[in-house]
Parts: structure tokens; sequence; C-alpha cells
């Protein structure tokens, strides 16, 4: 089993899955279907940390070191408490500039710096090269280990140095390249995720994983008795007993130097930024990394120890290098082919996974940072996206076999068991520079520069000359003494302090030159403007408003597809187009023609994004320089505002624009204010914008209760424009959609835009910028506000557009403030009617109640006078019958007959104001009876006729009709009646005549009484009515009644739903006229 | 739970003083506990504690998680 061949076929079998699993997840992902983007994947995907170095070389340095192998593993755990917060910023920005390395990342914060950007790269290849170199070692080693098998040897003599082609080394590095290059190279897109790549380091992780747990099982249980077992055991050999703790050696400086290069080393690594940063789906993923990766540590490190310890206890007297292939000589020792295979295969996945994922990073580092920077330099003209994927292919090889070479010329010469911590302590290098990226404004290219030269050069004399002084390439002088014999400089030992740990040593003067470098020259520098804004993005990634980067000056505006070319020169003409279609669909731009400036910004940006994603973020941006300097159609453009600020150092103009803004605000609002007609308004704000911006059109349209929008004022259309019309609210027309949206819309080109432009003047030309701003009252668009340019394509810049906008509602404020001042007018005039009216009323009512009350105090001195003059005489009378006994007889008779004469009258008189008091208080009792009115008359007659016949008075009667049936009371219709007759015979002369008629008319039953007596004046006709008014009192000189009769009947035949009139003639008499309703 | 970001702090200087000198050479001696060297009791029981800790945390909303 254990053969070459045999092995070899498992190994290609193995590989081979490999590349089914990245073909089968490449092929979902381009289905849409994402398996990888889990927490679970990702976290497996970070543990490509644990490489053939942790698989094997843990065991060999337990041995060393006893738990020194330990804080490698513990640096990440530690490092994982801090990832959401470093991490995830770092996610979060690689995210937004479609960062692809680590030298992107700084190149990019510290100003798009090209040459950071390259220190960095190289840095990394140096550094990592010797990493890669180990894990084709390991690969080579073991196999030979391997198929040795039955003999259990490490000691492979000269013959583990094949020439190539027999090496199994080249072949791994050869299949490696394969692999890298189909699944890490497809496209030129470094910021995608490739996801089979990916799933392939997931399956490779959990694989070393479960073999290394399979190994350790097998030795702790299957070896030995437990873990108690094993550590009895080794604690009753003196010579193994430290490794259990308590070992005099141990130096606790070399451990916290340990934990702090493998805590840098876990975000540095290019292939931890790859599979952490780039490959990263989801930040919150990052939380469940944050303890699930730890947890793979903790897993794979839980048998480094008693693996060691039962290799010391199987092969007495091993030293680390044989320790190293402990966990692949146990199973081999107990005959455990099967697991010797599988431990062979755990390995394989360690150091493959770490070599492809690797690999990948270096060459896309060196693409973006040295290649295409050396592309641009050059200026190139041509298509070159063919050859830059080519490179990035041959980039992989190279770094690859750049590891292959260094395994096979320098590798074997020095012990690589410290090759991965030197690669750890060169990434650390960048500690500082990225902290300072992530958390510090003021760090400045300059500083990072001077940082990672001083660390890089600490790291190369303290690390990697002793290094080439074992391997001979040194003499061994310059470790003894010192170059040229200075030996405070000598690299053990720098300074000449001599109690150092040996890493302690690197990791503390590395850091204190880097940070000092990095820190002071970073105080002392000025960062650019550009470096500026970086930094903000940046370090304010998470800001609520994030910085957006300022967009570069450009007084000319590009074609899309000039834009396109430039960008397919680099990734690709199909790729290109597809990203510009996806960019011109989604902001509704039609392709082929020249681009409102917003648009163009954003297209720049887009553009850069994209290039950024292909060559890094530093040589996109100086791809984007290269743009316009040279072909290109080119327009001019206006600003409205002038120029568009581009950093602090145009504050003062940015500064001045504002308060130019602010105070045209202010004038417009003044406008605004000082009219409460809507029209002077309009006129107003419409006038201003004309004034200071020179627009050929501006107009203001207004929803009218009809439903359309209609101009209501306007600047610069031809006279005798129609503005009667208006269009209809919809979203075909832009203000319509302006209306309906209630937002602003703009359109920097009208010679690119779908809808057609409705302008109402027919021989005006058609504009080609136009922005149209909502006129809102309380959130509710009533009207457009819009500005239209004819002679050029206007940039309508952020600004103008937010003030614009201002100024529409400013608009909107004025016109409902108008509205609702003509309301309260309106409402006040109403108010002032009203109040007029009732006004009016009152007075009036007020007239009454003070005629009333005149005639009321009238009534009462009237009624007292009427009442006292009986009285008076009463009295005056019954005094003397009183005071003077000696009256003769008749006297006193005709005393009395006064007194009982006025005693009378005095009782009628109480009897009439009763009547009228009952029947004004409504308690009068009548009581209605069908009667015949001629019957009625001829009693009344009868009862007076004494008046008529006592003076004289021919009383006749006449009664036309057989019967005048009525309802009505009978006793007051004879006390109308009585008054009637007895007004006529007093106002009548002896010898005069009375007639009385009774008759029907019109459905009415009346009675005339008529009389030729002195008659009434016209103008007193009314008042004989009106109580105590006594007309023609001279007339007998001495008033006969109160003059209650006539109002009192009038108050009866009213009462029974007729009327009392009376019509005179002077001196020809009166007729008094009675109607009433016929009864049926 | 609330104060996410102050409890990862903690915990990581927590981790940063349990697993360097001097609180380490406390643990750093040839004792052992049931067979197994309290330092490797140590040192696994206090990773597993921190992830342990991690665990329980990442069960509430952790700040800003969309």
């Amino acid at each position: 089993m254990l053969t070459p061949w045999g092995v070899a076929t498992v190994a290609l079998v193995y590989v081979l899955g490999l590349f089914a699993i990245a073909y089968v997840v490449d092929r979902w992902a381009r289905e849409g279907r994402h398996p990888t983007a889990s927490p679970v994947v990702y976290s497996l995907s970070l543990a490509v940390y644990c490489t053939s170095w942790t698989f094997y070389g843990s065991v060999g340095r337990a041995v060393a070191s006893g738990v020194g192998f330990l804080p490698i593993y513990l640096g990440p755990t530690l490092m994982a408490l801090a990832w959401w917060f470093v991490l995830r910023k770092t996610v979060r920005i690689a995210r937004a500039d479609r960062i692809t390395s680590i030298a992107d990342f700084l190149g990019s914060r510290y100003g798009q710096s090209t040459l950071l950007g390259a220190v960095v790269a190289v840095i990394t290849v140096v550094g990592i090269t010797p990493y890669i170199a180990l894990q084709l070692k390991a690969i080579s080693q073991t196999f030979e280990v391997l198929v040795r098998y039955p003999a259990v040897t490490v000691d492979l003599g000269s013959s583990a140095l094949r020439p190539f082609y027999a090496d199994t080394a080249f072949a791994a590095a050869v299949v490696l390249t394969v692999f890298g290059i189909m699944f890490g190279a497809r496209d030129l897109d470094s910021s995608r995720r490739h996801e089979g790549l990916v799933a392939t380091i997931a399956f490779e992780s959990l694989v070393k994983l479960l073999a290394f747990l399979a190994v350790g099982g097998f030795v702790t249980w299957g070896l030995f008795g437990g873990l108690a077992d094993i550590f009895g055991r080794v604690a009753q050999r003196p010579e193994y007993a430290r490794m259990l703790g308590g070992d005099p050696a141990f130096s606790y400086g070399d451990w916290a130097a340990l934990t702090w290069l493998s805590m840098m080393a876990i975000l540095f690594l290019p292939r931890q930024f790859h599979m952490a940063v780039v490959a990263n789906t989801r930040e919150s993923h990052i939380k469940t990394a944050s303890w699930m990766f730890p947890v793979y540590l903790l897993l794979i490190n839980l048998f480094v120890l008693p693996i060691a310890l039962a290799g010391l206890l199987v092969f007495p007297g091993a030293g680390p290098v044989a320790a190293d292939y402990f966990v692949l000589t146990l199973p081999m020792a107990a005959h455990a082919q099967g697991l010797a295979l599988f431990a062979f295969i755990g390995g394989i996945s360690a150091a493959t996974g770490m070599v492809i994922v690797e690999s990948i990073a270096l060459s896309t580092m060196i693409l973006n940072n040295l290649v295409v920077p050396w592309f641009v330099r050059r200026g190139m003209t041509r298509d070159v996206s063919g050859l830059l994927i080519n490179s990035k292919r041959l980039a992989i090889a190279v770094t690859i076999f750049l590891g292959y070479a260094y395994y096979h010329f320098i590798g074997e010469s020095y012990t690589l068991v410290n090759i991965g911590l030197i690669s750890f302590a060169a990434v650390a290098q960048f500690a500082p520079a990225f902290f300072g990226a992530l958390y510090w404004r003021r760090a400045t290219r300059a500083g990072a520069l001077a940082g990672l030269a001083a660390g890089f050069l600490v790291w190369a004399w303290t690390l990697l000359v002793p290094a080439f002084v074992r391997s001979g390439w040194l003499p061994g002088s310059l470790l003894a003494a010192g170059p040229a014999g200075l030996g405070w400089l000598r690299p053990e030992q720098l300074f000449g302090v001599p109690e150092m740990g040996f890493w302690t040593h690197t990791v503390f003067w590395s850091l204190a030159f880097n940070v000092a470098a990095f820190t002071l020259v970073s105080l002392y520098t000025r960062p650019s403007a550009l470096e500026a804004a970086q930094a903000e993005r940046f370090v304010g990634v998470f800001a609520p408003e994030p910085a957006r980067r300022p967009a570069p000056v450009r007084r000319e505006a590009l074609a899309a597809e000039d834009v396109e070319a430039l960008v397919a020169k680099f990734v690709g003409r199909e790729k290109a187009r597809a990203a510009f279609q996806d960019f011109t669909e989604a902001r509704r731009i039609t392709a082929g023609g020249p681009l409102g400036e917003s648009d163009h910004r954003d297209l720049l940006q887009f553009a850069e994004r994209t290039l950024s994603g292909a060559v890094g973020t530093a040589s996109a941006q100086a791809i984007m320089e290269t743009l316009g300097q040279g072909e290109g159609r080119f327009e001019a453009i206006f600003d409205l505002f002038g120029t568009v600020s581009r950093s602090l150092e145009q504050s003062r103009e940015d500064l001045q624009r504002r308060v130019r803004e602010l105070s045209l605000l202010n004038e417009a609002t003044r406008r605004i204010a000082s009219t409460l007609d809507p029209r002077e308004m309009m006129d107003g704000v419409i006038q201003l914008l004309h004034r200071e911006f020179e627009f050929d059109v501006l107009t203001v349209r207004l929803h009218d209760p009809g439903g359309r929008l209609r101009i209501m004022s306007q600047v610069g259309l031809p006279e005798g424009a129609d503005l009667s019309g208006g269009d209809p609210v919809s979203p075909d027309t832009y203000f319509g959609e302006c209306l309906l949206d209630n937002r602003v819309i703009v359109v920097e080109d009208a010679t690119l835009i779908r809808k057609p432009v409705v302008f109402p003047a027919a021989g005006a030309p058609a504009p080609r910028s136009f922005v149209h701003a909502p006129i809102a009252v309380e959130e509710r668009p009533v009207g457009v506000l819009s500005a239209y340019s004819s002679t050029g394509r206007v940039y309508f810049s952020p600004e103008f557009l937010q003030f614009f906008r201002t100024l529409a509602v400013q608009l909107g404020l004025g016109i409902r403030n108008a509205q609702l001042y003509r309301e309260l007018g309106d409402l006040s005039r109403e108010l002032e009617r009203k109040v007029r009216q009732r006004t009016a009323e009152l007075e009036e009512a007020n007239r009454r109640l003070k005629e009333l009350d005149r005639l009321k105090t009238d009534f009462v001195s009237t009624v007292s006078h009427e009442l006292r003059t009986p009285l008076t005489s009463i009295r005056s009378l019954s005094e003397s019958l009183l005071g003077a006994p000696d009256i003769p007889r008749d006297r006193q008779r005709q005393f009395l007959a006064i007194i009982s004469e006025e005693s009378q009258r005095l009782s009628r008189l109480i009897g009439q104001l009763l009547d009228l008091s009952r029947i004004e208080a409504g308690k009068m009792e009548w009581r209605l009876e069908p009667l015949d009115l001629r019957g009625v008359v001829a009693t009344a007659l009868e009862t007076n006729r004494a008046l008529f016949d006592g003076k004289g008075i021919a009383l006749s009667f006449d009664a036309r009709e057989a019967r005048v049936p009525v309802l009505a009371d009978r006793d007051k219709l004879i006390q109308v009646l009585t008054n009637l007759l007895s007004n006529a015979a007093k106002f009548t002369p002896s010898g005069g005549r009375v007639a009385v008629r009774t008759f029907a008319e019109n459905g009415e039953a009346v009675v005339e009484v008529e009389d030729t007596g002195v008659g009434i004046p016209p103008d007193q006709i009314e008042a004989i009515f009106e109580r105590f008014r006594q007309v023609g009192d001279t007339l007998t000189g001495k008033p006969e009644g109160a003059g209650l009769g006539l109002p009192i009947s009038r108050e009866i035949v009213e009462h029974h739903g007729g009327r009392l009139t009376a019509r005179s003639r002077a001196d020809l008499g009166s007729v008094f006229r009675m109607t009433l309703p016929l009864a049926t | 739970m609330k104060r996410v970001g102050e409890k990862l702090a903690l915990l990581l200087g927590l981790g940063v003083l349990l697993l360097n000198f001097p609180v380490l050479a406390i643990f750093n001696r040839p004792v052992t506990v049931a067979g197994v060297p309290l330092l490797y009791i140590y040192l696994f029981g206090v990773w597993l504690a921190g992830i342990a800790a991690v665990f329980v945390l990442a069960r509430s909303r952790w700040p800003d998680e969309e």
C-alpha cells in the first residue's frame, strides 16, 4: 500500500477530488447557488492558517520547547476577540473600494500610493517565499518518509534532494500552479470571491483536522492508555520531564513575542487577508468565526503535546527534526498503514491549501502593485487585458516556483523549522501602518513608508541575516563580531543587549523602530489632500454619513464609451461591456452619447472601482489619471457655482460659495415674504433665478383644480406663447413625475433621455438641460419649479440642487401663507358682515324695546290718569257729601249719581284693562261656537239702539245673505260690535245716519259700520287702534272711555282669525269693517 | 445583553493577562493533576473558557450588527 506509486496515486486522486469540488462549486455559483456563503465555511476557510508547519511542525516545536508551540494559536484566538471591530472595519472598507490585498489596502489608505503598495508587495513576497518553500518541502519529505515503509526513518540522506524531474516537490508545485490558475485566476477581478477555491480550502481544513485528530486519538488511546498514561511515563524520564512544566529554559519573552507575531499574522498573512477580508461575503460571519475559528485551533492543538511525548517514548533520543514527522512515523511504527496514509493526506491538505491561497494572494499583489503600475508608467495604449490575466497566471507560477527554488537551492542547508515564524515577523511589520490606517487620521504615507522600511530592515538584519549565515551564505563572523567589527550591530544582539530571547529580540527592535519611524514621520509630514480624504474614508467608514471620496475635478466630459474602452484595456472587452451595461441601465442612461456631469462623475468612480477590482486601487487611480490626456471627445460644461471644491484646501472657496447660496436664499425668501400675492412671489423667485444663473427659461407650474399643471409664472418663454392649456399630470412628463413622486428630477443632457420634453414654446430653442423641483405645501406637492437651459449642458452641482429644492420649498410655504391669508381675509369679512347684521338687528330690537318701554310708560301714566280722573271726582264729591251734611237732598242725589256714574266708568275701565291683559297674556277664555253673524249683529243693534235713538241718529241694518255662519265667541263679538256701534253713535252728530251691513264676501263674513260722523284723518287711522289713543277728543271735549275699546276689539277679531280695519274721508264719516272667516 | 464591545475588550485584556508572565508562571511548574500536567490543563482551560465566553456573547446582538 505504501509504495511510491500507491501513495502517489492516492495523493493524485485526492488532488483530483479537490479539482472536482472547486469545479462543481464554481458551477453552482454561476447558477446562483452559494453554499459557501456560510459562517461555518468562512471559519473553516480561515483555518488555512494551519499549514503543514502546524500539522507536522507543532509536534517538532513541542519536543523542542514543551508548550512553546501554543502561542502561535493563542495569538489568533486573542485577535479573534477584536475581529468584530478590526476585521469588520477592514472588510467594510475593502468591499467599498474593491480592495484585493493587504498591499492594496495600505496603498489605498495612504493616498492611493503606488510606491507604498509596491513596498508592501515586495516585503510580502520576500517574507512569504520561504514559507511556500516549507510547504513544498513538507510534501516532498513526508512522501519520502512514507514510501520507505516498512522502514521508519527520517534520515533521508542525499536522496531527499532529487533532480527536479524526479522530485515530488516539483510535481506538487506543478499541480498547485495548475490549480491556482484554474480556480484563482480565471478572470482578472481579484476582488471577487472565488467560491470553488473557498470550498476547496474549507474542505481541506476539515480533512487536516480530522486527520490530526485521528492520529492523536490513535496515539493516545491506541498506542497508550490515555493522556495520563503518556504524561505519567514521560514524568519518569527526567530528560523529558521539563516538557510537562517548570522548564527553567522557558522564555516568557519569546512566549509573548510569538503571541504578538501570531496575532498580527492572522490579520496580515496574504492568505489570511485574502480569506478573511476579500472572500468575506457577510460581516456577520465574522461574529461566528470569532469563536468557531478558535475552536478549530484548540482542537487541532489538543493532541500536539501527547503526540510529541508519545514520539519521544516510542523513538527514544529523537531530536526536533525527527519529531517533525511523528505524526507520520508513529502510525507507521504501529503498522497502521491506512492511518499513516490519512495523516499524509492531512499534511498534503495543510500544505496545498496554504500554497494555493498564498500564491493567488501574492500574484494579485505582484500584478496590482508591481506589474500594472509599471505598465501604467510606460503609458499603455493598447488592450492589455489578455496580457494582464496571463501576467497574473504567470505570477502564480512564479510565486510557487520561487518557493520551490528556495527549497531546492537554499532550504536544505538551513533548518526550515523557524521559517514560518520568519514570515510571521515579516508581515507583522505591517501592524503600525495598518492600525494607523484604521484608527489614526493623521498617519501619513511618508510615515507608513518610513515605518515599514525601518521595521523591514531590522527584520532582515535580525532574522534573515542569521538565516543566511547559518546557510553558509554569509560569514559566521557577522554573528559573532558584528559587521566590520561593530559589536553593537551583531544581528542577534542589537546594541549589545544579551539577555533577550531570540524572538523577543526581533519583535522588540523591529516593532520599536517601526512604530517610532511611523509616528514621528507622520507627525512631521502633512498628508496630501488625497491622503486626508482617504484617511477620512477609512477611519470613518462606520460614520453614519460615509464620507464620500471627493470626485476629481474635471472640467470636461468624456463619452461613456471612451471610459469603457479604457477599462476594457485592462479587464477585457466583454467584462467591461457587461459592467458598463449594468451601470448605464441602473442609471437609465441611453448608451452612445455624452453624459451629464453627475452621471459622468459617477461613471468615473464606477470605472475606477471596476479597475480596482482588477488591478488594485493605486493602479486604478493612476489609470484614471491618464484619461483625458490624449484623444477623447471633450465638451465644455459649466458649473452653476463656478467650481466644485475638491478638498480641504479649497474650503475657503467652499465657504464663499456657501455664503452666496445663503444670501441668494435670503433674497428669495425676502421676495416671497414681501408680498401676499402668489403670482408676485413666483415672479420674484424666477426672476431672481434668471438674473443669478442665466437660465434660458424658468417656469412655475401649479396644479389647478381641473387636475392640470398650468404655467402660472415664467421667464424667457416667447411672447404670445399659449400658457392657458396646461398639461395633464402624468408620469409621462418629467415635471409630472416630479409632482407625482415629490422629488427633484434632473436631466443634464436632454439628448439622452427617453421621455418627451414638454415645452410650451414653439419658437424657442429646445432645452438641453433642465431641473424640476416639487413645490410642496405641507408635504403635498402642488406645483413644479423648473429651470431650463438651452445653451449647453449644465452640471447641476449637489449644492445647487439643494438650493433649488429649498427655493421650491420656500415658494410652497409662501403660496401656502398667501392662501391662508386670503382665506383669513374672507373669513374676517364674512364675520364683519354678520356682526353688522346682528348689530342692526339688535339696534332695531333695542329701538322697539325702547318704544315698547315708552308705550308702557305712557300706558301706565294714561291708565293712572284715566283711573284718577273718576277717582278724583268720586273723592271730591264724597268728601263734599261728608263734609257738608246740610247739602240739599237733590243736590246730594246729583252728587251720588255722578259718583255712581264715575264708579261705573272706573269699573268699565278696569274691566277693559283686565280684558286687555288677559288677551295679551293669552289667558282669556274663549268659548267658540257656530253662530249666525246676522243674529249676533241684530242682537247688538237691539242692545244699543237706545244710543242712537237718544241722539236722533237714523240706524239701518242691511243683511243681504240669509245666513252668515261663523265660529266665534258670542259675547266677545257682541263686545266688539257694541264698541263699534257706541263709537259710531258717539262721533255722529244728531240727525246723522249710521248704516250697519252684514254679508259674506270672498269666503269671509263681513260686518261694516258706516257713519256720517266727523271722520278720521288718514294719518291717524292706524293710531285709533293703539291703546289710549283718542282721536277727535275735541268733539266732545271730554273723552268717552279710556281709548281701549278699539285695541281690544282688534285683538278679539284677530284672535278669531279676522281683521278689523277702518277707512274714512274727513267730514264724510268713517267705515269700520270687521271680517271673520266663514264657517263652513 | 448589552455592552458586548466592552466585554470583548475585557476578554482580550483578560486573555493577554492570563496567558503571559507572571500569571502564567504560577502554573508553569512540574505538577500534575490526575496525571495531566497542570500547565497543559491551565492553558487549554483558559483557552476553552475564552471561547465559551465568546460563544455566549455571540448569542446576543453585537454592536452595529445588521
